[in-house]
């Protein structure tokens, strides 16, 4: 069931993406993804793995459901958030555009909880989740306008 | 906190140090080749399909092989995927510079997936990669395969910048 919904949700997902006119340039696309999944890879390595506050199934479909969401469902997200961002003019409306991304981040999380992709330890708690998820937007933010100015030297943005 | 840090500080962290600063080095000391924000891809995505592909073949339930002395996350796992960076970037650096064609591109994978290979059982032979069901040989599958993508991938970045690319913007033909 997990794995047959989250590849759905990813590849519907990427033909979304890939298929409609972006607002990002493919090479931020890019440079996100890498350091998205590089945020991840040490928040699950150091909170999952060493200290046992997320356990990932150890089962092998819902191990593949958990790559596509950290993968492609997880980084798309983000870069689509990114891109309401760039959009959006006033900052009130940038940061309701943060809340609401982290809560249906939160959702996706809390659904592969419910179809045992993962599994919070007891100690886990909701203000962590958003701590992270918040943390981990505005480190994406901070990354994005990094990328933006490096990449405006050179190219049409 | 002893999960994090290396159980012993001894050959694999030596290893990962020493063979980080060489490609380093190498990297910075070549001219300048590509636009800033080209080399920045480059670099992301030798560290993103590293991340991805390791996620994929270290933890359970797949649990191939772990990396450097533990099943645990370490510290030192971070330099270990920022390898893979100068590594990617070397890589499309002689192929672009060579103006690599034809036939010579099968050739030209064929001796960097060796090198790659072979740089892989060093890292074997200093305990970075401790192999349980993966073998040697899967590696040199893994990194033919990657390393076409890899080409793909630069062939489709090089036309997108022609594409996108401002007047004043570097040249990369």
């Amino acid at each position: 069931m997990a794995i047959t919904l989250f590849l759905t949700i990813s590849i519907i997902l990427a033909l979304f993406f890939f298929t409609t006119k972006r607002r990002l340039h493919l090479f931020e696309g890019i440079v996100l993804w890498a350091f998205f999944l590089n945020i991840h890879n040490n928040f699950i390595g150091f909170a999952g793995v060493d200290f046992h506050l997320i356990r990932i199934s150890q089962r092998l479909p819902n191990f593949i459901a958990y790559c596509a969401i950290r993968n492609v469902i997880f980084p798309l997200f983000i870069i689509l958030f990114l891109e309401a961002v760039v959009s959006l003019r006033r900052s009130w409306a940038k940061l309701a555009c943060l809340v609401v991304a982290v809560h249906l981040l939160m959702g996706i999380v809390l659904l592969a909880e419910r179809l045992n992709v993962l599994q919070h330890s007891a100690k886990w708690t909701a203000g962590w989740s958003y701590l992270s998820w918040t943390a981990a937007l505005l480190l994406m933010y901070g990354i994005h306008q990094w990328i933006r100015r490096v990449l405006g030297k050179d190219v049409i943005v | 906190m002893n999960k994090i840090l290396p159980q012993r500080f001894d050959a694999n962290e030596w290893f990962l140090i020493v063979s980080l600063l060489c490609v380093v080095v190498i990297a910075s000391l070549l001219p300048r080749r590509f636009p800033a924000i080209v080399t920045i891809v480059f670099l992301s995505l030798g560290f993103g399909i590293s991340m991805c592909a390791d996620f994929f073949f270290a933890p359970p339930p797949n649990d191939f092989y772990d990396v450097n002395d533990s099943k645990y996350y370490e510290l030192f796992e971070i330099p270990f995927y920022y390898l893979y960076a100068p590594f990617a970037y070397l890589f499309v650096y002689f192929f672009d510079k060579w103006k690599i064609r034809g036939l010579l591109v099968t050739l030209y994978v064929l001796i960097w997936s060796a090198i790659g290979t072979g740089f892989e059982a060093l890292a074997v032979y200093f305990h970075v990669f401790r192999y349980k069901t993966w073998r040697l040989e899967y590696s040199w599958v893994f990194y033919l395969a990657v390393q076409s993508i890899y080409l793909l991938l630069y062939h489709i970045i090089k036309k997108q910048y022609n594409e996108t690319k401002r007047e004043e913007g570097r040249d990369w033909p």
